[in-house]
């Protein structure tokens, strides 16, 4: 797959699963990994960008006994995943409709 | 290779980025490193997953959107690697950066020793407030003086005890520093 597009769905995916709860760095490869395969590689500069951008941000917690960086969503960050995730379900939509349709060019 | 030199190398590889930014990604390594190991992964078995440190830099700066200077660019937009004269500023970071490090492990050595003085300073009081105690059993000083001198000793014990656990952190955390610096 194209691999800009799939980042931007990567990024989408990232910002939802953070959403949902907060993460660390690894944790977020984990859990993402259930569902689609991801590297640490991949992942770690997407995590990087986000909170450059100042959609996520980070603090220190224990997590068994150990020290570990979360993300956590901010409030931009929640703005700019509903703008995108809006824009990507319509998109997705569109494109469904398209092989929904099929073969099928309207004559019967 | 080995964990020191892989980290090594994608420290130099994002020396484009800021020192803030590039210490926040290998901070972000060593507890992968860390994680990883805890599952029973040896350092090579880690590395060898991760793969070229070179390429991961790469998909940092790729995402990070900041592009390597070409060789003729570099000329132009790197002046200190070319004359002398403007390599000064870098040497003077250097050399305060250096002077930063000496700093540091000195002040580590010495929380390190104060730390120790501090405990054994605790236990030798401690050790003389239960010695008075059993010695002069009540015919120097009151039964009711020696419970004092030795509740004060005990708790002196555990203060400085408690001074010793702090200290100890306090250098535990400076180590770990230092060693995401060099």
């Amino acid at each position: 797959m194209n691999s800009q597009f799939k980042k931007g769905i990567i990024e989408l995916c990232v910002l939802q699963l953070i959403k949902r709860k907060d993460m660390y760095g690894y944790q977020v490869v984990e859990e993402l990994d259930k569902y689609i395969n991801v590297s640490v590689n991949t992942i770690y500069p997407i995590l990087r960008r986000l909170t450059n951008e100042g959609y996520l941000a980070t603090y220190e917690s224990d997590e068994d006994g150990r020290k570990r960086k979360f993300y956590t969503i901010s409030m931009p960050g929640h703005d700019y995943f509903n703008k995108n995730y809006k824009e990507w379900k319509e998109f997705n939509e569109k494109v469904l409709k398209i092989f929904e349709e099929g073969d099928n060019n309207g004559e019967k | 290779m080995v964990k020191s030199s892989f980290m090594k190398v994608l420290e130099q590889e994002l020396s484009l980025l800021s020192i803030l930014e590039r210490e926040q990604i290998l901070e972000e390594y060593y507890a992968l490193f860390d994680i990883k190991e805890e599952t029973g992964l040896s350092e090579n078995e880690i590395i060898l997953e991760l793969g070229d440190p070179k390429e991961i830099a790469q998909q940092f700066l790729d995402e990070l959107n900041i592009e390597k200077p070409s060789i003729n660019q570099e000329q132009y937009t790197y002046g200190y690697k070319g004359t002398s004269k403007k390599n000064t500023p870098f040497f003077i970071g250097a050399i305060i950066f250096d002077v930063l490090i000496g700093f540091w492990i000195i002040f580590t050595i010495l929380m390190f020793g104060f730390a120790f003085a501090m405990l054994a300073i605790g236990l030798f009081i401690a050790a003389i407030g239960v010695l008075i105690a059993v010695l002069s059993s009540a015919a120097i000083i009151g039964l009711g003086e020696i419970f004092i001198l030795l509740g004060l000793s005990i708790l002196f014990a555990i203060f400085s005890f408690w001074i010793f656990k702090i200290s100890i952190k306090i250098i535990v955390r400076h180590i770990n520093w230092l060693r995401g610096l060099i």
